[in-house]
Parts: C-alpha cells; structure tokens; sequence
C-alpha cells in the first residue's frame, strides 16, 4: 500500500469512528430538533398530516397499512385502528409513510432499483417547505435516503468513501433506533471494506449480527464476502459454511442461508470447483420459493458465473437471460447478468444482441460498474 | 395475383401466432397454480419471456432451454408442453430462414413436433386450448410446406408433376389439421356452452353460428335461490370467466375457418389455371369465404372472407377463356367489394379498404371502366396521400390501391382538361410515393411519372428516411436500365445495349452518391435502413469497381451488424471486392488484398459457419492459410466446418489435402520450416489430414458424384496410405468405384480428374503395383503413364521427365520407409547413422524386390529406348552406394546385389549406345556420363575413364559441368585406390588441378574457378543456390583431395600436401566467411581439424579460430 492510500485509509478511519462515538452535543441537537418538530407538527394541520396512512411491504410480498407508532433495529410498530401491529424487521421490504413528500418516495424508489446518484438528484429537488409539520420519521426517512444513497454510490464507484461514511456513521449516530440501523450498519461495513479496512469492517459487520438470527447469517455472509474480495476462496468458503450452520431456522434466516449457500458456490467456481459450484446452486434455485426473487436473481447469476467457468457458455447464457428477463427487478444482480451477456453473447458471434444488452446495462443502470467492465469486453472483443 | 398471395400469407401465419401466445398464457397461470420449484417457474417464466416478441424473439435460445427441459428430470413437469413450443420455436425460425431447403427442414422438424405433441394427447378425454393451437400450427406448416414445394415446381432442373403433386397432398394434410382444429374449437364451446346454461346464462351451447358472431355483451348468472352472498360473488366471477372464454373460441372458430377457405384458395396454386383441380379448389374456397360472410358480415372476420371472396373472381376472371364470362365475373368482383370500399372506422378498416380499393381499381382497369371510378374512389385516393392519414399501412394493397388509383384519376384528369388539373397532381403525389417505396407497382408508377411529366428527382430529401426513398427511386431506375442492357444485348443491340449501360452506370453513380450523402443523417431509429443502406451501398461500389471502398463497408457491415438484412451478402461482395483487389490490383496492393480476403473468409466462417456462403469463404482461408504455411488455422477451419454444410465434404477436402501438402513441405524443408508449420508436431497435422480426406470422401461416396477434387484427395489419401505401409487402404482408395483415382484414370473419363493428378495417380499406382507384385497392373499402369506424354514434339521430353519422377517416387518411398518420417527428402546423405527396424527393412526389401521383378519384365517385353532407359536407370539407383542419390539402398541391399544391379545398368546402356535410334544419339552424352559414372562405382577405371575422355572431346561435352565433376569425382576416387604410388599422386594431382592437353578436366580447382562467377552472384532461386553448394563443394574436395595425397603419396610430399590442403581452408574461409553455410563450415572445420592432426600442431585452429582472426585483422586495418 501506498504511504497516500494509508494516509487516506487512517482518515477515513478516524472520521468514521468519531462520527460512530455517542456525542451529547449532537445528540442535544438531535433531541431539540425533534422536540421542536413534534411542537411544529402538532401545531400545523399541513396537507401531510391529512394524507393517507403508513404502509409497510412485507417480504417476500404483501403489506400492512396503518399508522407507524414507534421504529426500532428490530422492526416497526403500526397502529391498525386500536391495536398495534408489531413487524420484525427481518419480514421488511420497505416502509411508506403516507405524508413523505413524492420526490423522497421517488428517491427511495431509484434507490431500491440500484441507482443511487439518481436518487441523490431527486432529494437535490425536496427543499425545506417540503418537511413543514413533517413526521420526525419522514424527516429521518430522507436522511436516510440521503445516507443510503451517498453509500451506494460510493460502492458503485461514483462517490466519495469517506463523505458517504460520514453520512452513515451520522444517520446512526442521529438514529439509533431506526429500522434502518442493521441495513445501514452493514452499508458501513461495506464502505470500510471498500476502503481497505477490513477488520473495521467486521467490527461494523459484528453489530449487524446483533440483530434477529436471519441478520446474524447476514453479517457472517458479509464477513465472507470480504474474503472473498481478497480472494481467499477456501477461507471465503468456510465463513460462508459458518453463516450457513448459524443455528436458526426461521424462513428469513432460511433465505440468508440460501444466499450464503450461493457465496460458498462462488468460492467453489473460483477454486476451479464449477461443477461442484453449479450443483449446489440448482440446489439453493430447487428449494427456493418462486417469490424469491432478489435471492433467485442472484443465485441465476452465480449459476452463469459457474457454467462459464466449467466452460458451458450455453448454459451461462441461458442463466443470465433468465436474471434479464425473469428477475430483473433486482438491479445489482441485472446489471450483472447483462455485462455477462454483453460478452458471451459476443462470444456466441451475435454481436447485436450484445450490443442490446449493452445498450440496456448503459441506460437502465449508467452509475453501475459493470458498464466499465461490459465497455472493457467490448474494446477487447 | 401477387397481392392475393400476401394477404393470405399473412391471414394464416397471423391467425396462428396469435393463438399461440394465447395459451402461453394460460399455461403459465397453470403452472403458478400448481405450485411448481422456483426452478421450475423461473424456466417457464423464461421460456414465455423469450418468445414475447413473436418471430423478433430469441426462439434458437427456446430450444436451448427445451433441451435442457427433456434432459433434466426436475423439470419433467414443462416436458408436455415442450414439443409445442419447440415446434412453434422452428416455425418462428423458419421465418427468418432464406435458404428453402434449411426452411423446408425446420417446418418438417416442427410438423414432427406438433405430431409428437398431437399423439401425447390423444388419449385426453377432452381437446385443450394447447391441441386445437398444435393443430392449428400444424395446419399452417403444412400450408407453408406446400406453397414451398409449388414455388419449387417452378425452379428450373425440378419435376414440376412431383412437385405439384406433393404440394397437393400437404394441403389436403392441412385442411385436415384445420378441420381437426375447428372440430375441437366446437367441442370446446359446446362444453363452455354447457357451462354456462347450468349457470342459466347463454342457453345456446354453440353460439358461434348466430348471426351476430355470438357477441352477446356481458353476463351475469341470475340470482339463485339459496346462494350466500359470497357464492353468487364466485358464480358471477365464473361466468365472467366462461364468457371470457366462450368469446375467445368464438373468434378462434372464426379464424380457423377462414384459414380452411385461404387454404382451398391457396390449394388452386398447384393446378394449371382453369383446370378441374384449380376450378374445384376455387369453387369450394369463394363457397367457404361467401358462408363465411353471409353468417358473420359484421364482425372483421365476414368483411375480409368478403373480400377474399371479391378476389377470387377477380383471379377466376384472368383464368377465363370467353371474354364475356371474364367481364362478368370482373363485374361480380366489383359488386362484391362495394360495401367493404364504403366502410368507415379504423382498426383494420383501412387496410381492408384498401385491399377492396386495389381489387376493385384493378377490375376497373381491366375493364377500361373509367366512369365506374366514382367520387368515393377519387376522395379514397386523395385520402391515401395524405401525409398524417394511415400511416404504417405500406402493403402491397395500399401500394396497388395508390399507383392504380392514380393511373384511373390520371385518366379521369386529362378528359377534364384544364378542370381537370388538382386531379392530376393528386395522381402524380400517389405515384410519386409508390416508387419511393420501391416495391410492388414501383416500374408501373414510374412509367406513369414519366408520362405525367413528372421528374421524381426533384424532390429534396429531408429527412434519412426521404434520402431513402429517393435513393429508392434512383436503384429502381438503374435496375430497369441494368436489365434493359442485358436484354438488348441478348439481342445483339450493341449500340443500344452500350447507351442503356451508360445510363444505368450514371443512375448507379447517382444512388451511391446519395446514399453517402443520406447516410449521416440517419437517427439511431434508422439502424436497421442504415444498415440496407450500407449493404446497399457496398454492392454499388462494387459494380461500379469501386473496389477498396466496397470492401471496406461490406467488411464493416459484417463485423459490426453480422445479423442486419444484407450483411451476409455485403461480407461476400466485400471477400469478392478483396479477391478481384488481390488478381488485377496493383502489384502492391496484392498481398494485402490477399490477406484481407483470407481474414474476411475467417471472420464468415465464424458468423455464418452453417451457410453456404461459408463454404466459398472456408476455401478461400484454406487456400490462404496453405499459402502462408499457417497450418493451425487449416485445421481450426476443418474443425470449424458444421456437420449440415452443404459443401462440407468440399471444405473437408480442400483442408485435408492442403495439410497433407504441408506435411510433404514440413518434411522437404526439414529444420528450414518456417512458422506455425514448424510448430504443430507433424504427427497431429497428418492425423487431421487424414481425418478431414476420410470424411470428406465418405461424404463424396455417400453423394456418388466424384470430382476433380475428390479424386486429387483420394490420391493424397492413397500417398499417406503407401507411406503409413497401408496396403490394403491403398488399394481401396485407389479402387473405389466413385472416386477411386485407379477407377477414374482407367476408365478415361477426363471430366473428373486433371491430367497432373492422373499422372501423379498413375505413377503412384506404378509404385503401388510393383511392391504388391502386381505386376500386370503396373504394366498397365506404365503403359498409360507412356500414353500420357502424348505422341506430340515434346513426347519424349515429358516422357523423360515422367521417368525421372517414377524414379524419384521410389526412391522417396525407399527412402521414407527406411528414414521414417523425417528422412522422406532421400538426398546426399539419406539416412546414414540411423537405426532401421525390421518391419521398416522388411517393407523396403518388398519394394524392391517387387521393383526387380517389374524391372526384369520391362527389360525383356518392352523394348522401347524409353523404356530400357527407365529400367536402366532404376538399376542404377538400386546399385547406389553410401553417400549418393538414393544412399538408403544401402539399407537393404547388399553390396554384392548393388554391384549386380549396376552392372545390369551398365549392360542395358551399352547396349543402348549400339542403337542406331536417333534419340539415343541425341542422349549419348548423358548415356555415357551415367556409363562412367556406374563404371566408376563398379571400379571399372579404364571404361569409366574412357567414357569421359570420349565426352569432352564432344564440342558439346568440353564445357559439361557434369562431367567434368565426374571426372574430378573419377580421379579422385581411382587415385585413392589406385597401388602404384606415382599414378595414385598424377590422379589426385589432376583431381585438383585438372588435366591439360587433348582432353581437358577441369579438376576441383577448375570446377570452382569457373562456378565461383555465377554461385557468388546471389539471387534467391533454386539454380543460385545449387550453384553455391557446389562451388564450395568443389573448393572443400581441393585439401579433401590433397589430404588423400598426403596420405597415399610419397613421405617427403606429405607435409608440404598437408601444408596446402591447411591453406586452401585458410584461404577460403578468408574470401568467403561464411564458407558456404552451416553444413559446409562443419565440414570445413572437421577436415582442418584432420589436416592439423595429421601435421601435429600443438594447437589447433578450427573455423571458429579463423573468424575471430580474420575479425581481429580488420579491426587493425582502419589503425594501419
């Protein structure tokens, strides 16, 4: 490493853990600004207190509506006429509230569909007048985004590191009992990852394990990726082993473990295992459920990742079209499939449906890096 | 009737397309329902993803998927409906196919399918949507077979009849698939019918034939008694959905049906016009399409069985014989379609009025009936050129409609007169974009501009899209001229035919400059015109022998847009631009046209390697890569050649061969092989060679049909066989009744075979004869080789020249056995040192054995000089000895059997030279040289000496170089043996320094004076370099000889001798550096080193001394 990289790397570091420790002052700030907020909130009859109420989506599918009460890391609270619903946060897709402004549940949406500097320009359009009498919750869901979004960016490449880190160590500093804490936890492992500090990220990745058990096996899955990242397959695989033996059984946990099955069959296709890689992902596809879709998105792609790899371009074609066309609502995994066919359809000598799955990586998904890599196979071919 | 056929073509394939995706659909609801593994979904879920877009989809992926689907039991449950899909799959793919027999091929795959399909079913209790769709699919396969095999009754080279009659028994197979279809429709909504009425809802089971079509709004099931709120909720939902349905198989009823009457229409094709057949088929469909319209005139599918009805009298009318039966039934065609031309709405409206239109203005044309063009068909016109009105409607109807109706207005217009102006232009803007389109009535349209007076040019382009359509115009205009050229050449109009090119060149030169002009304006919108455009263009270039530029763009197109419409087409014209470039281009220019057309050829290969065009271009970068030595890339284009290319056996022919020819190079050439050829061990090459020659002739055997290439192949095949010792093969190959080059010589039939390869085939037949001692045949064999070199001028030149090959063969064959497969080059040298196996020396010693026989015949039955003289030299190379010609005799012979064998040679020239034949008074010279030269081997000094002697003191013998070497090599060789001292030292004296007086030789120094001119002159041929190799030879044999002085001379000689023999080598290593190469500076060394041995230097200087010497000595030179 380069004396500028560490020198990058320690400030990160440091900012990151000044903006993790508990500071009163900006936690006065935080209590006052709310206390002033509820007070605004109770005084103004604004058109979003009238609006409609608070839905939560459930995972894989479905809803709640009612009216969010009370957040916390391990889920939500919705008030359903004179009961309380509680919700884990494991069963959370997403949270609607009925008096957020347009363009945030827009910027919320962009986010969700991977692409993260779009969602940054819409927040750029929400302005002050747009939280009068707001829910402390909407004005905290924005943050949110805004954090989210500078994160994810930032690990597509197009965004600074250390200011998205920023943002994340501040919203869960501001917001410790957002149901957004686990997600953005794991966001902050991830940013440290990226910046080349993987045992802080484990430590980050260490308090997404706190939560229920199906985050557990997340967080022992993110701590595989790292090594994986530095190309330790065998060690990858075994962490991946370790998230999947987790002891919990719960259908979220059972659906984190898939994925984590999915990790390992990565690492086994790396150590030159394609065969035995591709195995065990028809497996995790065969015991999924058909609603799985973010899980079979990406297991379709690991399965492409392992047929090429055993050389059956076929197959891998077949695997990716499938993301492309079946599962293409998750857009991390489509952007993938697609930069994937952009070459092995050139591979196939039918350069024009690689120059459609180019055209459609480019203008669904242009912050993505996999456009680099897809444009990089393009010059190459 | 072009027209007809479109619109029904597009009836049938629309109609079935339609219901396909229908119940796809369905079948995807089902599968949710009948909660299948995510595998499973995900896998049906593709599989409907992937034919979304109809024909557009990626149906060769489909059967991907499908394979996947029958070989993996996880996903048995998509297994029932996999033929279905796989069947619709190839009838999409079918679409896109422009080759008939591939097209034919994946009909009949996909009509095997359906049938697949149709029999898994038939035990079901009840006909499912999935069936009635197969048969329907089925059904318009079968259409399409038959209107392939009537298109193919036309070709010229078919069996019309056969054809016909073919064509006739598809249709009749369709008609049933149909009727099939249309009875399970029936079934359907019968038990739909059913349904309902127990809902008390639609009492009429079948309500497909009221009047209305059945459209009976919606339906809700009445209250029934003792129903909670909850079941009435679910009764009214079922309705809802049985009604739903019900209105589906309505149309789908509706549909099949007028299928059965296109098809009857359709049938009519494959009778003559008039005929019993035709007048049936025509009769049963105008019934069909009028019942059609009787009981539903108010829903889309009566209005267009109307039509169709209309024309049919139209087609029935050009088939009448009797002009008042023809005007009748033009009458009827008019009545029929009045009411279609006064429909008003949009959906399909305006396209059926146009067709009625079109039908109807044709009838009026041919009726002369301009009054019948009324009002309304002048405001139809008028409406049909406007700009916004109907836009996409661009078939061939609306295109009839436009230039007919502009022709009747045109009319209409000038029997106004003045009036009758606004008309007039509404014709010529009607005609105007009937030849921008460029297709049907283009020629008409523009024929009516020009009689308007109108100049299509004049119109500014806009826009890519008006570029285009002008550009349309202007490609018509040169391919009318084009064809008008030919014609009148065709009729000996030179002078006509000259001006009528002049013409289409300047329009050609027009359209391309257009087209560069139009080309930057397209839109990303516009690729797939852009991309015609291109094609377009390239062609233009290339006839106008723009040659670079045609090839640059066809390249282009085929790199970047493999799959746009023309791309194939403009990569050939680009590798035909690249070859023409390469023959007549400028000498620069050659090579790398040579070598683009081969990379072009690679690149067709590899995106197109299924199509016929494949072959051409596969030969083309065969013959290139063989020529640059590339032997990987002849075997990558072997490997890469699909098992169903029409011309596989071509390409496998041609590869195999040329790899054989690099073997034969790779060994020749030895360490001198160059490049990839160098590289691939020889083993692999001649395994490929041998693999690609036996496909491909078992394809040629398969077929029955040889050719010149078969044959050459099978000669190859028979040389690999002779050398791997492969009799029985040989003769197999040599014999086969297609393509056997014995067979094909033998039998005279010059067509297949070319008279080298005959003569190749005949000497390697002879070869093949003599050590299988068939010794009747190798006379034959012999006799036709003699019949071969004519009886002309050069008869006895080429007859020579014959011999000296057969010669040559054995030798090399000798050679290669004994040598293996390095060792086939059998020059000086041979194969000395190596071991030979005894199963190597036992089939030498066959070969032979079997040469003596055939040697000893010939000497006594053929008595023809040429024939003596073969044998005799055929002895002579059996009696060589180590070190000479042929040296890998010595292997397998004795040296008692070689002086035998020389002796007989000497006998049989001796015996010549008596001849008073004029020919061997002309080959004296060489008689004798061979004379002494035996002689000599057989150390018979005298004779040797006397043949010499005799030689030089010819005129033409004095200045032979050939024999002074003898005679060098003569006294050399006799001074070495000879044990008299003072006549050991005169021969050797005279081997270097030549002997003067009334015989002069030259000696090794006077070999080397008189070559040093001509082998120091440089030059890259083959003569140069022999020059040079035998220059230094004779200046090495100068100490080589000297050194044998020392040896056998007098003692007090001995180190002034040895003293010289060292000085030589100095001094030649001091003129020539290099002494002549790497093999002459080793002999170089090693005869120094002897010299110095024999004169004891304590320290001893080889060549290698001398060069740094000699370095040291020129660097002190600038110093001096």
């Amino acid at each position: 490493m380069t004396v500028m990289k560490k020198a990058t790397a320690v400030v990160i570091n440091e900012a990151i853990e000044k903006l993790l420790g508990a500071s009163p002052c900006s936690s006065r700030w935080q209590s006052g600004t709310r206390a002033m907020m509820l007070v605004a909130a109770m005084l103004a009859p604004s058109a979003a207190l009238a609006q409609s109420s608070d839905r939560v989506m459930l995972s894989p599918s479905g809803s709640v509506s009612g009216k969010v009460v009370a957040t916390s890391p391990g889920g939500v609270d919705v008030e359903k006429g004179e009961e309380v619903q509680k919700i884990p946060i494991e069963k959370i897709r997403e949270v609607q509230f009925g008096g957020e402004p347009q363009d945030l549940k827009a910027a919320r949406t962009l986010l969700a569909r991977g692409r993260p500097a779009d969602a940054l320009e819409d927040l750029k359009k929400l302005t002050s007048a747009d939280f009068d009498g707001a829910d402390p919750l909407v004005v905290q869901e924005k943050e949110y985004v805004e954090a989210a979004a500078a994160a994810r960016a930032a690990l597509l490449g197009s965004g600074d590191v250390k200011a998205a880190g920023g943002l994340v160590g501040g919203f869960l500093t501001k917001n410790a009992k957002s149901h957004h804490t686990y997600e953005l936890q794991e966001l902050l492992g991830d940013l440290l990852a990226k910046a080349g500090l993987p045992d802080k990220a484990a430590a980050a990745y260490e308090k997404v394990a706190q939560g229920p058990p199906a985050f557990k096996v997340r967080a022992a899955s993110a701590k595989a990726r790292i090594l994986f990242d530095q190309k330790k397959f065998d060690e990858a695989g075994k962490a991946f082993d370790e998230a999947i033996a987790v002891d919990a059984s719960d259908d979220a946990s059972k659906a984190q473990k898939r994925a984590a099955g999915l990790g390992k069959a990565k690492c086994l296709a790396q150590a030159g295992k394609a065969a035995e890689a591709v195995s065990l992902v028809l497996s995790a596809i065969r015991q999924a459920s058909p609603e799985e879709k973010e899980m079979l998105a990406g297991a379709y792609n690991t399965l492409g990742a392992a047929q090429r790899a055993a050389g059956k371009d076929q197959d891998a074609l077949i695997a990716f079209l499938t993301v492309d066309l079946v599962y293409n609502s998750v857009p991390e995994a489509h952007a993938e499939a697609l930069a994937n066919l952009v070459e092995l359809w050139q591979k196939a000598n039918n350069p024009e449906r690689s120059r459609q799955a180019i055209q459609s990586l480019e203008t669904t998904y242009p912050d993505s890096p996999w456009v680099k890599t897809a444009k990089a196979t393009v010059s190459k071919m | 009737m072009r027209l007809v056929a479109v619109a029904v073509a597009v009836t049938l394939v629309g109609a079935a397309g339609e219901i396909r995706l229908a119940v796809a659909q369905d079948d995807v609801s089902d599968a949710a329902a009948a909660k299948r593994t995510a595998l499973e979904v995900s896998t049906e879920l593709l599989l409907e993803k992937l034919v979304e877009q109809g024909d557009k989809g990626m149906h060769d992926v489909v059967l991907w998927v499908l394979d996947r689907v029958d070989a993996d039991d996880s996903l048995k449950s998509l297994r029932p409906s996999s033929p279905l899909r796989r069947g619709g799959s190839l009838v999409s793919l079918s679409r896109k196919e422009l080759d008939t027999k591939k097209k034919a091929g994946l009909l009949e795959e996909a009509l095997k399918c359906f049938d697949v399909f149709l029999a898994a079913k038939a035990g079901d209790a009840e006909v499912g949507n999935e069936q009635i769709m197969a048969l329907t699919e089925k059904g318009g396969v079968l259409v399409e077979r038959a209107r392939l095999a009537v298109a193919q009754s036309k070709l010229s080279g078919a069996d019309p009849a056969a054809s016909l009659e073919a064509a006739v028994k598809f249709f009749d197979e369709a008609f049933a698939s149909f009727e099939a279809a249309e009875k399970g429709v029936l079934v359907r909504l019968r038990s739909v019918g059913e349904q309902l009425a127990a809902f008390d809802v639609g009492k009429k089971a079948d309500g497909a034939d009221a009047k209305d079509g059945g459209k009976e709004g919606k339906k809700a099931p009445p209250p029934r008694k003792g129903r909670s709120t909850a079941d009435q909720k679910r009764d009214a939902a079922k309705v809802e959905e049985l009604s739903e349905e019900q209105e589906r198989l309505r149309g789908q009823l509706l549909s099949t049906r007028l299928l059965l009457a296109s098809a009857r229409f359709e049938k009519s094709k494959a009778f003559a016009p008039g005929s019993e057949g035709w007048k049936q088929a025509m009769d049963d469909s105008t019934k069909r399409y009028a019942e059609l319209y009787t009981k539903y005139g108010n829903r889309g599918v009566g209005l267009f069985a109307r039509y169709y009805e209309g024309r049919n009298y139209t087609v029935m009318a050009q088939a009448a014989e009797k002009p008042d039966d023809r005007k009748k039934l033009l009458e009827k065609a008019v009545q029929t379609l009045v009411e279609l031309r006064l429909l008003e709405g949009g959906g399909f409206v305006p396209a059926l009025k146009a067709k009625a239109y079109n039908t109807t203005f044709e009838c009026w044309m041919e009726l002369n009936d301009v009054a019948g063009f009324d009002e309304a068909a002048e405001k139809a016109v008028a409406a049909a050129v406007s700009p916004d009105k109907y836009v996409g409607i661009d078939g061939g109807d609306w295109l009839g409609m436009k230039y007919r109706g502009a022709a009747l207005l045109a009319q209409k217009a000038e029997a106004e007169g003045p009036k009758g102006r606004p008309k007039l232009k509404t014709a010529q803007k009607a005609a105007m974009e009937v030849a921008k389109v460029n297709r049907d009535y283009a020629k008409e349209a523009r024929e009516l501009l020009t009689k308007l007076g109108k100049s299509v040019g004049e119109e500014q382009a806009q826009s890519f899209e008006a570029a285009m359509d002008e550009v349309g115009v202007i490609v018509g205009n040169w391919k009318s001229k084009s064809t008008e050229a030919k014609e009148l050449e065709k009729a000996s109009k030179a002078d006509e035919a000259g001006k009528a090119k002049e013409e289409a060149a300047a329009f050609r030169d027009k359209a391309i400059q257009s087209l560069v002009k139009a080309m930057p304006t397209a839109t990303d919108e516009d690729l797939d015109r852009l991309n015609k455009a291109r094609y377009l263009t390239t062609f233009l270039l290339y006839d106008a022998k723009r040659l670079h530029e045609a090839a640059a763009l066809g390249e282009f197109l085929a790199e970047r847009y493999p799959n746009a419409i023309g791309s194939k087409d403009a990569a050939r014209v680009a590798m035909a631009s690249w070859q023409m470039l390469a023959k007549e281009g400028q000498p620069g220019w050659s090579a790398d046209a040579r070598r683009r057309s081969a990379e072009l050829a690679g690149l067709i290969v590899k995106i197109w390697p299924a199509d016929g065009s494949s072959a051409d271009a596969a030969v083309v970068a065969i013959a290139s890569a063989a020529e640059q030595g590339d032997v990987k890339r002849i075997m990558d284009l072997v490997e890469a050649v699909p098992a169903d290319s029409p011309r596989r056996a071509e390409v496998l022919l041609r590869g195999g061969s040329a790899l054989w020819k690099a073997v034969v190079d790779r060994r020749r050439l030895g360490d001198d092989a160059q490049g990839d050829a160098a590289e691939q061990p020889v083993e692999n090459v001649l395994g490929k060679a041998t693999q690609a020659i036996d496909a491909g002739l078992g394809a040629v055997a398969a077929a029955g049909k040889p050719d010149k290439l078969a044959v050459a192949a099978a000669l190859y095949r028979c040389q690999i066989g002779m050398e791997a010792g492969d009799d029985k093969l040989v003769l197999e190959t040599l014999t086969n009744p297609v393509y056997g080059p014995w067979t094909v010589v033998t039998s005279g039939d010059a067509s297949v075979v070319d008279p080298a390869v005959a003569e190749e085939a005949l000497r390697l037949a002879l070869r093949y004869f003599i050590q299988t001692e068939k010794l009747d045949d190798a006379q034959k064999a012999m006799d036709l080789l003699e019949a071969a070199a004519g009886e002309g001028e050069d008869a006895a030149e080429k007859l020579a020249s014959m011999y000296l090959a057969m010669g040559r063969d054995l030798q090399e064959q000798l050679a290669g056995i004994l040598g293996g497969a390095g060792g086939i080059a059998g020059g000086a040298g041979g194969i000395a040192g190596g071991e030979v196996s005894g199963e190597a020396r036992a089939r030498a010693g066959k070969v032979v054995s079997g040469l003596v026989k055939f040697l000893d015949r010939v000497a006594a039955k053929d008595k023809k000089v040429s024939s003596q003289m073969w044998v005799a030299s055929q002895f002579m190379a059996l009696g060589a000895g180590p070190g000479q010609q042929g040296a890998a005799i010595v292997q397998v012979v004795s040296k008692d059997k070689r002086q035998e064998y020389l002796a007989r040679a000497a006998a049989i020239y001796e015996s010549l030279l008596k001849s008073d034949d004029q020919k061997i008074k002309d080959s004296e010279l060489s008689i004798r040289l061979k004379l002494a030269t035996v002689y000599r081997e057989l150390e018979r000094w005298d004779e040797a000496i006397g043949h010499l002697e005799w030689i030089v003191r010819q005129p033409k013998g004095a200045n032979m170089l050939s024999a002074q070497w003898e005679a060098a090599t003569f006294l050399a060789a006799a001074g070495a043996v000879e044990k008299d001292k003072a006549k050991a030292v005169d021969y050797l004296k005279q081997a270097v320094m030549g002997r003067q007086g009334e015989v002069v030789f030259w000696g090794w120094s006077g070999i080397a004076n008189k070559l040093q001119k001509q082998a120091l002159a440089g030059g890259a041929n083959e003569k140069a370099a022999e020059s040079r190799r035998r220059f230094f030879e004779a200046r090495l044999n100068v100490p080589k000889t000297r050194l044998t002085r020392a040896e056998v001379g007098e003692a007090a000689d001995r180190t002034k001798q040895l003293e010289m023999a060292e000085r030589d080598i100095v001094l030649t290593h001091k003129l020539y550096p290099d002494m002549g190469g790497k093999e002459f500076r080793g002999q170089f060394d090693k005869l120094l080193e002897e010299i110095q041995k024999q004169l004891d230097r304590p320290s001893k200087r080889g060549v290698d001394d001398l060069d740094a010497e000699l370095q040291a000595e020129q660097a002190q030179k600038p110093a001096e």
